[in-house]
């Protein structure tokens, strides 16, 4: 037991975060307070969201990359509807149109995938572009400054505030509902037949199919949750920067590969935590986060992202290579 | 949480005499294509029996299991289990009336842990909680009650094949299943473990559960069977009670008397000079200290269980696996590279994806080995001469197609393996190393494979062939080498041999 554990790619990771932030801290004496750590929590939401979303479609041996043009689409959708509306409810009702577009949109990933039964790299590949170039065509394309009270208000939303050494250090709600929805899905993936069935579909969907999981609805339910999921990125963070920028979120798909990844999913399905989802996230934010902090040019940040992805693909290709061949498996070349 | 409720209240209906039959197939026909796996066959198994299902490769018995578990639909036929028809045909349906399948490729998940892979039952998706403490209890109990020593938390990816059997095996028998299927379950299993799970299978009888045994090992199928049902070619051929059914018998009805077992006659002598000679082959754990040599025009088999080490040897000598020790020479010198040596082929056993090239045509597929002998003088390649030399293999090997320029994935099995065979000859080879050269393939097309087989070992070829099927190694072979976990241990004169002794020796792993 405490071997496996030892062995986890949860516990390297957590290894890894804990040494470059000492590093970090000996380069950055702020790097180690509260505001910091708060400030690298808010920024680690949307990119959170978004690989809880990719974590579940890898799960099953998906791919979706749409993730962030579905989170753009939807946060940018739903507030030109409430300012076309003229709402001044609360925020609670837009983020649940965003979710609720979003899940729309994961619905076409899902249909694309399960019914013409195209792969989804190249599905999620062409509704990335789709959903983005939609967006810019048919709904527009300026950069919405006004946005509805409520939405702009939730940007100082903070849970609580901590006082330390005179500085305040905010925690915002947002950090929080990262964190509900991750302790949600971690117990939904461990410890409930859905769960089971999304690892077995992944792991072996033939095998899954002959032990009568119901395939194709499993799957759906990945796709559909992954565009729920960016639905909600896409809100918090329009009113986390009181914005509507429908050119924000670019790229963040690949963060979020790189997240997931990391945290030990397998490309191939069957494989991946919730814990190392999260913990991929944080590695990925706190460099980010702290990159300008030690001086070095946030450019690098690119850079970082792809190192981690490719040590993310490497380190457990190479165990696997060294197991294979200590079972005396053969190890095709 | 695995229970079905529904299926639970049936189950106490089975031990009552006279009950209904626990599984009656009728009239099911399935066709592939051109190919009739299935024609009207007619299947039933008593309440609290073991009904053993023989038959040689490719009669039929997998997809009879497969439509039973709804995992196959059939062209025509129904199924009705415990007296009900199935409604619909899906895994779940079958599921939920207690049917449980072990299928020769396992169907188990190598990234989930033992214990997960035992409780794991596929027939609800939804939000339902479950307990991964009592799910490794209940796979614990399961493991324990068939006597296994693996821990229920490791990853079913680092078992052996061995132990992934068992695994499959404890999955089935722990899910409150009232029918099980096993197709062929105990072939990676030494006699011991074969042992303990006919014990179980008797003992989970005499609580009422209903058993249909897919076997090779007839010996198996005497001793455990009830009732007897004879498959060739998607024929249903004899059914009846065990008591009438020898050993003998058996085997004359699933080859239909058609005397297979013709042995090579006049085998090569043993030339001073060997073909290949295999000096302290090593790799990993997967096999040690391999020695053998192969004479021109003999055949060598390589025997034993699945996930002894016997493929990998092949895969190795065949320059496809690197081998960490030892050497390979050909006619005495050593090649490094022989996975581009054109004096030596392999043919692989899945023709599917390691073979063939499903939609090129009859004629590019047996060419791509062998362009030397298609150019012209020009250095290209001739469009003619290839259709000479693929006509010229076509009538050798009898390739049952009207053109050569068709797709290959228009032939039936045999027709697919005799293109490869046809592939792998065509540069005139020394060596050619068979990986089942007839899995999924009828009996016609088999004697037809096994004629061309002899024919180039007459004419000089030296075979390497690994077969599971005993039957089909005393066939070709003149010369066995037995493997067991990875070493040699054992080397018998084929034509010295009966079937019983063979299988004693693979299955014993050298004890006797």
């Amino acid at each position: 037991m405490i071997k496996r554990l030892l062995g986890s790619r949860e516990l390297l990771l957590a290894a890894v975060i804990l040494v470059l932030a000492i590093v970090f801290g000996m380069l950055a004496p702020q790097f180690f307070s509260f505001a910091h750590m708060f400030g690298i929590g808010r920024s680690a939401v949307v990119l959170g969201l978004l690989s809880l979303g990719l974590l579940l479609v890898m799960i099953t041996g998906g791919i979706d990359v749409s993730v962030s043009a579905t989170a753009v689409a939807s946060m940018y959708i739903t507030s030109v509807a409430l300012l076309e509306l003229n709402y001044h409810g609360p925020f609670l009702l837009a983020a649940v149109l965003a979710v609720v577009i979003g899940a729309v949109f994961g619905l076409v990933n899902a249909t694309l995938v399960t019914i013409l039964k195209l792969p989804s790299l190249i599905v999620t590949l062409g509704t990335l572009t789709l959903f983005r170039g939609g967006l810019l065509a048919f709904v527009g394309s300026d950069r919405l400054r006004e946005l509805p009270a409520k939405m702009s208000e939730f940007s100082t939303a903070q849970l609580f505030t901590l006082e330390t050494g005179g500085r305040p250090a905010p925690f915002h709600v947002s950090v929080a509902v990262l964190i509900v929805i991750a302790v949600l899905l971690a117990w939904a993936l461990r410890s409930t037949t859905w769960g089971k069935s999304m690892y077995a579909v992944g792991d072996d969907e033939v095998a899954a199919r002959r032990l009568g999981v119901a395939v194709t609805p499993v799957k759906i339910s990945a796709f559909v949750l992954a565009g729920a999921l960016a639905g909600l990125a896409g809100i918090m963070s329009g009113a986390l920067n009181r914005a509507a920028d429908p050119f924000t979120i670019v790229g963040v798909e690949m963060d979020a590969l790189a997240a997931v990844v990391l945290g030990g999913a397998a490309v191939t399905g069957g494989r991946g935590s919730v814990l190392g989802t999260m913990l991929g996230v944080i590695l990925i934010t706190m460099v980010a986060a702290s990159l300008v902090l030690v001086g070095i040019p946030s450019a690098w940040r690119h850079a970082f992202v792809g190192i981690f992805l490719l040590l993310g693909l490497g380190i457990p290709a190479l165990r696997q290579r060294r197991i294979e061949k200590a079972r005396g498996m053969v190890v095709s070349n | 949480m695995t229970s079905d409720s529904s299926a639970n209240a049936a189950g106490s209906s089975v031990l009552e005499a006279g009950g209904p039959s626990a599984v009656i197939a009728q009239g099911i026909t399935k066709t592939y294509g051109e190919v009739t796996a299935l024609d009207n066959v007619d299947f039933t198994v008593r309440p609290g029996t073991v009904h053993c299902l023989v038959g040689e490769n490719g009669s039929g018995k997998s997809t009879l299991t497969k439509i039973i578990a709804g995992v196959e639909a059939q062209d025509s036929g129904t199924v009705s289990v415990e007296g009900r028809v199935l409604s619909s045909i899906d895994p779940r349906t079958a599921i939920q009336h207690g049917v449980r399948v072990i299928y020769q490729d396992l169907a188990l998940f190598p990234n989930m842990s033992v214990a997960e892979n035992v409780v794991f039952q596929g027939n609800r998706s939804v939000l339902i909680p479950v307990s991964n403490r009592k799910a490794r209890k209940k796979a614990s109990e399961a493991l324990a009650a068939l006597d296994l020593n693996i821990d229920p938390g490791t990853r079913l990816g680092d078992l052996s094949t061995a132990e992934r059997q068992l695994v499959a095996i404890a999955r089935t028998v722990s899910s409150d299943g009232k029918i099980i299927l096993m197709d062929e379950p105990t072939a990676s299993l030494t006699s011991r473990e074969i042992d303990q799970l006919l014990e179980t299978v008797d003992r989970l009888r005499q609580q009422g559960l209903s058993f249909v045994f897919i076997s090779h090992k007839l010996r198996e199928v005497t001793s455990v069977a009830d009732d007897v049902t004879v498959l060739r070619d998607g024929q249903l051929i004899s059914t009846g009670r065990a008591g009438e059914y020898s050993q003998e018998r058996i085997a004359e009805l699933m080859t239909g008397g058609l005397v297979e077992n013709n042995r090579r006659e006049t085998p090569a002598q043993e030339e001073s000079e060997p073909v290949v000679e295999v000096r302290g082959l090593g790799l990993a754990s997967s096999f040690h200290d391999i020695d053998f040599s192969m004479h021109r025009g003999r055949v060598l088999g390589l025997a034993g269980l699945v996930g002894s080490g016997r493929i990998e040897i092949g895969l190795s000598v065949a320059g496809l696996v690197r081998a960490e020790r030892g050497t390979v020479r050909i006619h005495g010198e050593s090649v490094e590279n022989r996975r581009a040596d054109n004096r030596l082929q392999y043919v692989p056993d899945d023709r599917l994806t390691e073979g063939l090239f499903l939609d090129w045509s009859i004629a590019d597929n047996i060419v791509t080995n062998h362009l030397d002998g298609v150019v012209t003088p020009r250095g290209t390649v001739s469009p003619s001469k290839i259709g000479e030399l693929a006509d010229d293999w076509r009538s050798k090997l009898r390739v049952k197609t009207p053109d050569v320029s068709h797709p290959v994935s228009s032939l039936s099995g045999g027709n697919q393996q005799r293109v490869l065979l046809a592939r792998a000859l065509a540069p005139e080879p020394d060596v050619v190393i068979l990986n089942n050269p007839t899995v999924g393939v009828d009996i016609g097309s088999r004697a037809d494979i096994h004629d061309v087989v002899r024919n180039a070992a007459d004419e000089g070829t030296a075979f390497l062939v690994i077969s599971d099927e005993p039957a089909e190694l005393l066939s070709i072979c003149d010369d066995l080498v037995f493997i067991h976990e990875g070493r040699i241990i054992d080397r018998r004169s084929a034509d010295s041999l009966s079937e019983e002794t063979l299988i004693d020796i693979i299955s014993e792993g050298g004890r006797s």
